[in-house]
């Protein structure tokens, strides 16, 4: 095990610039989502560059830029919109804390929100509305802690978040 | 008819052996590359359960994993203890294990700590260390062997044994002055804690009293310093890392995001299944590699076999002939070559399971000692038996072509040669 691990020592240098992505790092079209289930609560906290939500990622200029800012406000907040836990668990969704960006010049904006629900039982899965209604995510990383354990799956557009 | 296919075979057993042998090793390759993969898996997904977060120095989230839990590497900085015990402090958290890396005994990494790393530590499914000789330290110069210390060096509870500053293993900068005393020893938890010495912060900090310059100083060489367990410390200035278990899982990212952000120093917290996942991503291309590899040795030793078959085919026109001149009909003589190809194929999946099984029981301890990988003797997992099924179909398909050869020729053939 010990080669095994110094070969993974050579990839180290690689990994840390991957790394500098998750935190305060901007792709568009990628997104991270978190998921934590502590008995009958699942949280979701989902990061995203505005880019992928809102198309444009300074002050809206246009009425349509801020009627688009105005919409998508508003979608953030039903969380149905973007994450539907599997019917069977029963889960009722709180009510989302979105931050949305404060468009200072020169930086990049992203956009927070976090969703929390709770369930009767533990869902199985996550099916994933947002792919649909917001379709310039392109993939979505998540990190996942159950009471099975920790772990990080990559999502493309489509797929549902599975938490066995 | 079988006894005749039966004694067929026989006759031939020298080439059979060799076929089946070809089977039983490429077989052996194919599940002991899979078995290796997921045990090595297990193995670290094991040693990081129940603990939440790790927090230490930026860096990349792999190589903290690596050197704070594995001690392989070493890190970049390490965290002030102003910052560890504000962070510790938060309402979030439910208990905290610092840890202090840096010496050595005689090739085991030692690690300073508090008496919070025996009571909260978990390993594979949520279980706690168990001593299984003795107890936690309670003074400055006592230390808690892993099982695998107390094995190899032959140690006992009340020995007393000396640190080296630095990982090497060089007599010249031996913590001499002050020896430590052996007041545990853990049971084996199959994980680096069984090839780890521990020992209190403040054990740490005593012995690197005056090594300031890196190396003894006069005062501490004349033991000035030494062992006065009631002399009261300083906190140490830092430490390695520190594991955190919160009161919530939910809490996980908020707490992450918090240390992230922490101002008075860069400070990082991954989780640590987390960064298993992405170590594991790094590995992927090399595991591939390594299952296509294996994978080939399958398909030459079906060919070997296939080889093997078509050439006694060709001696064996008589033989078939002969059964059919005795009335077996064409379709038997097809399924009669085809049961042997299944039958060599199946002897053959059967030697490999069992020569992957032998080879795991004796190689079992010297992958634990020279590799630290622990490896359980478990049944086929269901992706193995999936393997196993796709031998057996490869099998059934290769066995396919020499049974219509042998179809086709029976009803060509005659008694006499052409």
């Amino acid at each position: 095990m010990k080669r095994l691990i110094a070969v993974a020592c050579m990839a180290i240098p690689l990994l840390s610039i991957a790394k500098e992505h998750s935190h305060g790092a901007h792709v568009h079209g990628a997104a991270e989502i978190d998921v934590a289930i502590d008995g009958k609560t699942l949280l979701i906290t989902l990061e995203s560059p505005a880019d992928n939500l809102l198309g444009f990622e300074r002050a809206p200029k246009t009425d349509a830029e801020k009627a688009k800012l105005k919409t998508v406000t508003e979608q953030l907040n039903k969380a149905e919109l973007l994450f539907a836990p599997a019917a069977t668990a029963q889960c009722k969704a709180a009510a989302p804390v979105v931050t949305m960006p404060s468009f200072k010049k020169g930086e990049h904006s992203d956009i927070s929100a976090e969703y929390q629900f709770t369930c009767a039982s533990v869902p199985s899965s996550v099916a994933l509305p947002l792919w649909k209604n917001f379709p310039k995510f392109k993939n979505l990383n998540a990190n996942i802690a159950t009471a099975q354990g920790q772990k990080q799956i990559k999502l493309k557009p489509a797929q549902d978040l599975n938490l066995k | 008819m079988f006894k005749i296919a039966l004694n067929s075979l026989l006759n031939r057993r020298l080439t059979v052996l060799l076929s089946v042998l070809t089977v039983a090793l490429s077989v052996l390759m194919l599940l002991g590359v899979e078995r290796l993969r997921s045990e090595a898996r297990n193995s670290f997904a094991n040693t990081v359960s129940g603990t939440d977060l790790i927090v230490g120095a930026r860096t990349g989230s792999v190589q903290l994993l690596l050197y704070s839990v594995f001690r392989v590497g070493s890190a970049t900085n390490n965290i002030g203890w102003d910052s560890y015990q504000a962070l510790a402090k938060d309402r979030r958290v439910a208990w905290t294990i610092p840890v202090s890396l840096g010496d050595s005994h005689h090739g085991f990494a030692v690690l300073g700590t508090t008496g919070d790393y025996f009571k909260y530590l978990r390993y594979s499914e949520n279980s706690a260390l168990q001593f299984s000789k003795g107890q936690p330290f309670a003074k400055t110069h006592e230390a808690v062997l892993g099982a695998h210390v107390a094995s190899k060096m032959g140690y006992k509870l009340g020995q007393k044994i000396v640190l080296t500053h630095g990982s090497g293993e060089g007599a010249m900068s031996e913590h001499s002055d002050q020896p430590f005393t052996v007041v545990g020893i853990l049971a084996p938890t199959g994980t680096p804690v069984d090839d780890t010495v521990h020992v209190s912060l403040d054990g740490l900090t005593a012995i690197h009293e005056g090594w300031e310059s890196g190396s003894a100083s006069l005062l501490s060489s004349t033991g000035v310093l030494a062992a006065d367990e009631n002399r009261a410390l300083p906190p140490p200035s830092s430490i390695t890392a520190f594991y955190v278990g919160l009161k919530s899982r939910t809490a996980i990212f908020s707490y992450q995001r918090a240390v992230n952000q922490y101002t008075d120093e860069t400070l990082m917290a991954i989780m640590p299944g987390v960064a298993l996942s992405e170590l594991w991503q790094l590995m992927r291309i090399a595991e591939q590699a390594l299952a296509v590899v294996s994978g080939f040795v399958l398909v030459i030793g079906l060919m070997g076999m296939l080889t093997a078959l078509l050439t006694g085919l060709n001696e064996r026109r008589r033989e078939m002939a002969i059964l059919r001149s005795v009335g077996a009909r064409a379709w038997q003589i097809f399924a009669l070559v085809m049961g042997e190809t299944l039958l060599l194929v199946s002897a053959g999946i059967t030697a490999g399971i069992a020569l992957l099984y032998a080879l795991l029981l004796a190689c079992k301890p010297i992958l634990r000692e020279v590799y630290s990988l622990n490896i359980a003797i478990n049944a086929p997992s269901p992706l193995e038996w999936q393997l196993i099924a796709a031998t057996l179909l490869a099998g059934f398909l290769i066995g396919a072509i020499p049974a219509w050869r042998a179809y086709r020729m029976s009803l060509s053939d005659g008694l006499s040669p052409h």
